[in-house]
């Protein structure tokens, strides 16, 4: 195993591990904000959930981004051929 | 990493077909079934409404109505009992009016028959009284009353005013002395004497007997008479019992 | 191990390779338009059970479109329903041992992404003319026209990377337990990749949606001040 596959293997690892980190940090804020807004305004519960997941779902594409670039590295190394 | 082209279409095609037939078979008719009952709910509300509208402009008609009749039953009893009121009002008063009539008809009569029979029963009275009065005085018919009614015709000669002396100066046929009895000669003289004295001449003298007298001696021309006797007497008594009633 | 990267093709078809994404899609499919066809044959002005759940599927997207967009859902319904519909079972069939879901795989994410895009356009244009549509990158000026372009492309990438990437590794992470652990195990794990299945379906409706709406809205030839993408209140009551 030479040491491309080894920095490759490393480097899917720690793009999972810290690209899970900001977006993770950023979900608990969103969901604390929307708790807040929910326990405020009970009856716009429905439209602050609505736009809770939309926005969870933008939050969490860049943890996905990291994960397709980690499975890239890991499955479809162009290095590697 | 590649991605093949070939599946990309085909599924992009197999979705495109999906989402047309899925269209066709169940959304638009589940659309169209939701929609078609929203229309038959909403249109079968609207002729509720228009039910509801209908039913209470008629409920009002007939509430306005039944009070239109009520007004007019209160009306009409109002009057019936207006007239009924007048109407015994006047029935009482036109009762009223001819009890009084009657009433004061029947006072008057009954004052009126009692006002007869009393006048009947003081003539009746007076009557009997002058009846009593002259019996009994026919039994004192005598010499004695005789010269006690002389001694007054001849006072009451003397006493006669002169109008009557007048009259009696007048009386040239001659001068009647009724009386009952037979006069003596001295009550003669002394009547004659009387007389010449108030006259101032002397008449011719004629005596009549006259029964109806009772008791006294009267002195009676044509034109004048002296009244001196009981029946006078007793006539004046009841002409004046008569006339106090 | 195989690689989620990797579609696996069944047989060849002339030219065309049969993968087991497709032939999934087509079973979908089937069960979908069979199953709407025979659910929605007899349709009654007084509803059944049957016609009650189905009318409650529509009346809910219904509210969703009209709270998302603020227009009218008629012309939206169809498109918006099926992606949706066809996303959550596409993410459910992987309950079914064997089968991988099409949305775990490049393609079909990708094929679902393009028909985004073009629907973003063909509305566009049917709302606003040609004019309108070109005129809505221009929004609010000129400046962005180069960003509103790439937007309107890293957009699609993102729904296409994030639907594939949120299915694919909850198929791979429930493959590799059940290659590890076995019997019980990987149960919490699909309750988790139901829920992400779900909400994943959703979200790419919803993103659809707004995009969509935001290309209509922009491309209208209107007014300085456009009324706000909320519904009216007695409509969100319903």
């Amino acid at each position: 195993m030479d040491y491309l596959s080894l920095i490759s293997i490393f480097s899917a690892a720690f793009a999972v591990a810290f690209g899970a980190i900001g977006p993770a940090l950023a979900e608990g804020r969103a969901v604390a904000a929307a708790m807040d807004a929910i326990a405020r305004q009970p009856e716009a519960a429905n439209t602050i959930s609505r736009t809770l997941f939309v926005g969870l779902a933008m939050i969490e594409t860049t943890a996905i981004y990291c994960l397709v670039i980690s499975l890239l590295l890991l499955f479809a190394n162009p290095l590697l051929g | 990493m590649s991605i093949d082209f070939w599946s990309l279409g085909l599924q992009a095609v197999n979705v495109t077909i999906l989402i047309w037939l899925l269209s066709r078979f169940f959304w638009r008719p589940v659309a169209a079934a939701i929609k078609k009952r929203q229309d038959t709910v909403s249109r079968l509300l609207n002729d509720a409404q228009t039910a509801k509208t209908n039913a209470d402009a008629i409920l009002a008609e007939v509430t306005t109505a039944r009070e239109g009749i009520a007004a007019e039953r209160e009306t009409m009893l109002t009057d019936a009992a207006q007239k009924a009121e007048s109407a015994a009002n006047l029935a009482l008063v036109n009762a009223q009016k001819q009890a009084q009539t009657l009433i004061d008809t029947a006072q008057l009569e009954s004052t009126r028959t009692a006002d007869a029979l009393r006048a009947e029963l003081t003539e009746q009275a007076t009557l009997l009284a002058v009846n009593i009065a002259q019996k009994l005085l026919s039994r004192l018919d005598t010499a004695v009353v005789q010269s006690a009614f002389v001694g007054l015709l001849v006072e009451a000669i003397g006493a006669l005013s002169a109008e009557d002396r007048e009259s009696l100066r007048a009386a040239n046929q001659g001068i009647e002395l009724v009386g009952t009895l037979d006069l003596n000669d001295q009550e003669k003289a002394s009547l004659s004497q009387a007389l010449s004295q108030a006259l101032g001449s002397s008449p011719a003298l004629t005596f009549l007997s006259n029964p109806e007298l009772i008791a006294g001696l009267e002195i009676r021309t044509p034109h004048f008479a002296l009244h001196n006797s009981w029946q006078s007497d007793l006539a004046t008594i009841a002409k004046a019992l008569n006339h106090a009633e | 191990m195989n690689s989620p990267l990797q579609a696996n093709v069944l047989f060849q078809l002339g030219p065309v390779p049969i993968t087991e994404a497709v032939i999934t899609t087509w079973a979908i499919m089937v069960i979908l338009i069979l199953g709407s066809f025979l659910l929605a044959r007899h349709l009654d002005t007084l509803p059944g059970k049957r016609q009650a759940i189905l009318e409650l599927i529509v009346a809910t997207l219904d509210i969703q479109i009209r709270e998302t967009s603020g227009a009218a859902p008629a012309p939206y319904r169809g498109f918006i329903g099926t992606l949706f519909l066809f996303i959550l079972i596409a993410n459910w069939s992987s309950l079914i041992p064997g089968i991988t879901p099409p949305t775990a795989q490049l393609e079909t994410d990708a094929a679902l992404a393009i028909l985004v895009f073009l629907s973003i356009i063909w509305f566009g244009i049917s709302k606003g003319g040609v004019r309108g549509y070109f005129k809505s990158f221009a929004a609010p000026n000129l400046i962005m026209i180069p960003l509103n372009i790439l937007e309107s492309v890293t957009r699609i990438f993102s729904m296409f990377v994030r639907l594939f990437g949120n299915v694919m590794s909850g198929v791979f992470v429930i493959g590799i337990v059940a290659s590890l652990a076995g019997l019980l195990v990987p149960i919490p794990l699909m309750a988790l990749d139901l829920l992400t299945g779900l909400v994943q379906a959703y979200i790419f409706a919803v993103l659809a949606m707004v995009f969509i709406t935001a290309t209509v809205e922009e491309s209208q030839p209107t007014v300085k001040d456009s009324p706000p993408a909320s519904p009216p209140l007695e409509e969100r009551e319903s």
